[in-house]
């Protein structure tokens, strides 16, 4: 047999079952947490650098792939820069269908990390019930653009496909179960005991440092900033719907989660406004054309996790000159250390998931003990069933 | 929205041109001298933070170019202050003492750039880049292996 | 209060299991689900812009001598399914279908050697 035959899995720093990978070196005094060092790099991929390689519409679907629950808000940002620079612009019905496909994926998204911090915490019920009906909004994603997870829907002048009639009541007939669920789901996170103690009073950030230090996203909302791209720097159809800014007060686990619980409400109450208000027309507007003018733009958008900025410099020609993605998982994963002072050991998974780490997520931590000035590998799953001694 | 001069009133005198790319964006360009200072004036006149350190190389210029771009809550525009550093001699003050939030960006940018920070006591290699990549891999003249 | 999903806990254990049983019973995929796409060689004109521009480079050009022209070969090892292909065609010339069931053992298997026409 030839060697493409064989097929290798490695079991290494990629756990199986959880995400990607990361490195925390926790520096503890007993139980309590002293200091937080980040160490990444496991997945670097070197994309700003392959992207001065490919052509306009070649990055298009490139960059769509850096991250796989945020894609459509990627291809959004990207494709945002070239038609600035590019000079054509994309028709109403395709900006509507766009809004349409991110607010399904935000839905998707905030779901998946209520299920993982329902894991980490280890109420398990709550995650594969949540898990179970997030099924629908794949469905209904698939049904729009031909595939449960990458997109690949937003090109440079409009969108590919179009929807009908029928997909679109389809669409509404799964809103109405998932609003049902959630408010069931909403409940449980305000009332249940385990949630309460797990979750409440753990990595504050007060709200004067969260600008400081350059938070994004539901992270400060759950502070009490009052900011969000959708509204302060409207792109797509956002200018033309009605939908309200939540933010929370304590600064706390619990409400950053619920930051997202009530977002996934005015998800659902923006897209029934979309299908209702969907403008007739073409899908796609002059074609982008092969050779560019020189010229830059920055374009800001709002992911299901933060701010996304992109940076695009072009000198004329087939390709760009300097891409720079910077991710919204970047800010708060590296400069969130701040909300680990006084906390536990057992509380560190915790305050990590309710940052919600996109790029990168744990695969395990290096405890070292400051009194007995010994070091050692700790893996996460041991961590979330130790019992936290209060 | 105010006219251009309004909104950089408080910063008057210590830049040396301004462009724009849209309403809501503003390119800054400033000297290697005064770039500190216009950077903590910033912070101490509107309220804002800093959302990215671009780095770009240019050989046909022989210079590094650098754009901080400062999202301004006030008037909502980006501030995008631009500065201009000989190739051969990449170095700049740092600036994570008015916005404690910018050390990551600028371990990046030294990390695959090779533009040091001067005043930044956690700068080191390999802090993105996998062990066995050497040099600097956004120059446009690295070789790849 | 605690035990809240006790009561839904209790009635899914009564219910049948979510899980579907592939390969025994097909997942149901709907009609626009972007499978295997192919080429159909009567409309194709040769003009090569599906080949310049794939993403990955998955479709190489080939010169057929009887028809005097160049007709795209797919690789399907390499092919992220995004169809631009069948999207920029001038002609319409790809054929879609919604066949997901593309593994194999053997990678030789998916790479597009030579044109029936």
């Amino acid at each position: 047999m030839n060697k493409s035959t064989y097929v290798e899995i490695p079991v290494g720093p990629q756990h199986p079952a959880l995400h990607e990978p990361l490195l925390l070196r926790v520096k503890v005094d007993g139980e309590a947490v002293v200091d937080v060092q980040v160490i990444t790099g496991y997945n670097h991929r070197g994309i700003e650098k392959l992207g001065e390689r490919n052509t306009w519409i070649q990055n298009a679907y490139l960059y769509g792939r850096v991250c796989g629950i945020c894609n459509t808000v990627h291809a959004q940002a990207y494709v945002q820069c070239v038609e600035e620079i590019g000079g054509i612009q994309a028709p109403p019905r395709a900006n509507y269908l766009r809004t349409l496909v991110m607010e399904l994926e935000r839905i998707h998204s905030h779901m998946l990390i209520t299920a993982v911090m329902a894991e980490l915490t280890g109420f398990d019920t709550l995650f594969m019930l949540l898990m179970r009906d997030r099924e629908r909004i794949m469905w209904s994603k698939e049904i729009v653009t031909g595939n449960r997870v990458l997109a690949d829907y937003i090109i440079p002048g409009g969108v590919k496909w179009d929807v009908n009639k029928d997909k679109l009541s389809k669409i509404l007939k799964v809103l109405d179960f998932i609003e049902e669920r959630m408010k069931y789901y909403k409940k449980v996170i305000m009332e249940d005991s385990i949630i309460n103690k797990r979750w409440r009073g753990i990595g504050i950030i007060r709200k004067d440092e969260a600008l400081e230090y350059c938070l994004v996203g539901p992270t400060v909302r759950g502070s009490g900033v009052k900011t969000d791209i959708r509204k302060d720097d409207p792109y797509a159809a956002y200018g033309e719907l009605d939908f309200e800014l939540i933010t929370y007060d304590e600064g706390d686990v619990w409400s950053r989660m619920m930051v997202r619980v009530d977002e996934i409400f005015e998800s659902i109450n923006m897209i029934r406004q979309i299908i209702k208000k969907l403008p007739d027309g073409p899908i796609a507007g002059k074609a982008l054309p092969r050779v560019i003018k020189p010229g830059e733009a920055i374009s800001r958008v709002e992911a299901p996790r933060g701010e996304l900025v992109y940076h695009i410099i072009s000198k004329g020609g087939q390709r760009p000159y300097r891409v720079k993605v910077r991710t919204p998982s970047f800010s708060n994963i590296l400069n969130g250390v701040i909300a680990y002072r006084n906390s536990l050991l057992a509380d560190v998974p915790v305050i990590l998931g309710s940052f919600d780490p996109c790029i990168a997520c744990m695969e395990r931590l290096i405890v070292y003990d400051v009194r007995k000035n010994v070091e050692k590998v700790v893996p996460i799953r041991k961590l979330i069933r130790k019992r936290v001694m209060r | 929205m105010t006219s251009i001069d309004d909104r950089l009133k408080p910063i008057e005198g210590l830049f040396s041109k301004v462009s724009k790319l849209r309403d809501n964006r503003l390119i800054i360009e400033t000297d290697l001298e005064k770039f500190k200072e216009l950077v903590k004036k910033i912070k101490g006149s509107y309220t804002s933070y800093l959302t990215s350190i671009v780095a770009t190389d240019f050989p046909d210029k022989n210079v590094f170019e650098i754009n901080y771009n400062i999202w301004v809550f006030d008037h909502q525009t980006m501030f995008s202050v631009r500065v201009r550093i000989p190739r051969d001699n990449p170095k700049l003050p740092t600036i994570i003492d008015i916005y404690p939030g910018g050390l990551p960006y600028e371990q990046e940018v030294y990390d695959l750039l090779g533009i040091v920070f001067e005043g930044n006591p956690h700068l080191r290699e390999h802090f993105f880049k996998p062990e066995d990549i050497k040099g600097y891999p956004l120059r446009k003249d690295w070789k790849g292996e | 209060m605690p035990l809240k999903l006790l009561r839904e806990t209790i009635s899914n254990l009564f219910k049948k299991p979510i899980t579907i049983e592939y390969p025994k019973v097909l997942t149901e995929v709907p009609e626009n689900y972007r499978g295997k796409h192919r080429v159909n060689y009567n409309k194709c004109v040769g003009c090569s812009l599906c080949a310049i521009d794939c993403p990955t480079g998955a479709i190489t050009m080939k010169v057929v001598p009887e028809r005097k022209k160049r007709y795209p070969m797919i690789n399907y090892s390499k092919c992220i399914f995004c169809y631009q292909c069948v999207y920029v065609c001038p002609v319409k010339a790809y054929i879609v279908s919604n066949d997901y069931r593309l593994a194999t053992s053997d990678k030789d298997e998916l790479i597009q050697k030579e044109i029936k026409v």
